[in-house]
């Protein structure tokens, strides 16, 4: 039995340390998976608000624009980066609805508009915007 | 020995990232709820509300010049546009408290020719002609009144023989309007002819008093009523030329405000015995312009009342 001696005190430091590691493990990747899971909550959050803003302009231009100006120019100041990442905003006139996506978190956000003045389709990179009223008579949504 | 514990600090070090990124990303979510409930008014029903008032309000302004019966053009012109300016300048002072530039500029004044027949006389020119030109090229006619008040001839082919307004357009199409007595009717008679039409008699009959009848023409009513029958101009197209036939057959007064400069023989210009010619301001253009930090706003607009043609 001399073999054996001084065999536990190993066995348990190793069983210590295998159960430490195994709850820090689970500790941080729980942790990761909470503060990504609020990032893509926050990141939706902030692309509705920030679309509704965009439709709401839309409209308010919309309004100006079915007075027969010369020129109409709205803008929007928004921020650039939400949650940590920059998004891009896609207006679809045909379908009258704005799609906005974050470049990082998986957020992606569909908000609809109601306008009486035709509306251009474009893709334009987040942050302040210009809605103008072109020659054409459409209304577009613009970087700043 | 030194080194125990490492494993502890670094979880202790990562979770404490973690919890900055949380922090962080509250702080989002808090910016995102103060956006929200930011508001979103760009100044765009305040835009439109400027519009409104230079729509409804600037041409009482410029009215005002017109009924004063100057001249000379040139003293109502700059008038007008001092009156216009100081519209401006009042106008936009509540706007530029808020730091908003609000403005009517390039301003063009379209010349008309107000034309008065204030004391009952015969429809002739100034000169006596009983057929004549009253205007020339009008782009548009507003507030075209006649009160007839005795010296209709009697007659029953109108066609012939009766007073009448005649409206030549563009294309030589002819719309008249007749005033005469028929004898086989116990009050006077009203007819007209329409562009490529031909002549309706006796139109309104029901609305004609004992007396003359009074006829808007512009606004289609007799003695105030309407009177489906009666469309000014219809069936041509402007520049109209406006004639008077028969003149010496009907006695009363009138007033009619013309787009043009071309007209007739009258007395004045300026306040004279009847009938006298009065310049004034047709309509006017103007560019309303709305700015604020958010917004552009620039529409044209044309300012005259009633017909626009």
């Amino acid at each position: 039995m001399t073999r054996d001696r001084g065999v536990s005190t190993v066995v348990g430091y190793v069983i210590a340390l295998g159960i430490t590691t195994v709850l820090i493990s689970g500790l941080l990747i729980a942790t990761g998976g909470a503060v990504e899971d609020r990032q893509n909550a926050t990141s939706r959050d902030a692309l509705t608000v920030i679309g509704q803003r965009i439709a709401s302009n839309l409209m308010a231009a919309d309004r100006l624009a079915e007075t027969d100006p010369g020129t109409t120019v709205v803008e929007v100041r928004l921020p650039s980066r939400i949650a940590g990442s920059g998004y891009r905003v896609t207006v679809n006139g045909s379908a009258s609805e704005l799609v906005l996506e974050s470049h990082r978190a998986d957020a992606t956000v569909d908000v609809s508009f109601v306008t009486s003045t035709d509306v251009a389709d474009t893709d334009v990179q987040g942050g302040d915007l210009r809605i103008v009223l072109t020659a054409a008579d459409e209304l577009e949504v613009r970087g700043a | 020995m030194n080194d125990r514990g490492q494993l502890l600090l670094v979880t202790g070090f990562a979770i404490a990232v973690a919890i900055v990124a949380l922090v962080l990303l509250l702080n989002t979510a808090i910016y995102t709820e103060n956006l929200a409930t930011r508001s979103i008014d760009t100044g765009a029903g305040d835009a439109l509300a400027y519009r409104d008032t230079v729509e409804d309000d600037l041409w009482r302004v410029v009215e005002f010049e017109n009924e004063r019966e100057y001249a000379a053009r040139s003293t109502l012109r700059d008038n007008v546009s001092a009156r216009v300016d100081q519209f401006t300048m009042v106008s936009s002072m509540r706007h530029l408290e808020g730091g908003v530039s609000a403005n009517v500029t390039n301003r063009t004044l379209h010349d008309g020719t107000w034309l008065r027949q204030n004391a009952s006389r015969q429809m002739t020119d100034a000169s006596g002609t009983a057929n004549w030109t009253v205007a020339t090229d009008a782009d548009g006619v507003r507030a075209f009144e006649m009160n007839t008040t005795g010296g209709l001839t009697s007659t029953s082919s109108p066609a012939d023989d009766a007073f009448n307004v005649t409206v030549r357009g563009s294309g030589g199409n002819e719309w008249r309007f007749y005033i005469y007595d028929n004898p086989a009717l116990p009050d006077s008679e009203l007819a007209v002819k329409n562009g490529t039409g031909t002549l309706e008699t006796n139109v309104c009959s029901g609305l004609l008093p004992s007396v003359p009848p009074r006829v808007n023409f512009t606004a289609g009513t007799v003695e105030g009523s309407d009177c489906d029958a009666l469309v000014f101009a219809k069936g041509t197209t402007p520049p109209y030329d406006i004639e008077i036939t028969y003149g010496d057959r009907a006695e009363g007064t009138y007033n009619a405000t013309v787009n043009t400069t071309n007209v007739g023989t009258f007395n004045g210009p300026g306040p004279a015995s009847a009938p006298y010619e009065v310049p004034v301001v047709y309509s006017l253009s103007v560019d309303v312009v709305y700015q604020t930090p958010e917004l552009e706003y620039r529409a044209r607009i044309r300012l005259a009342p009633g017909a626009e043609t």
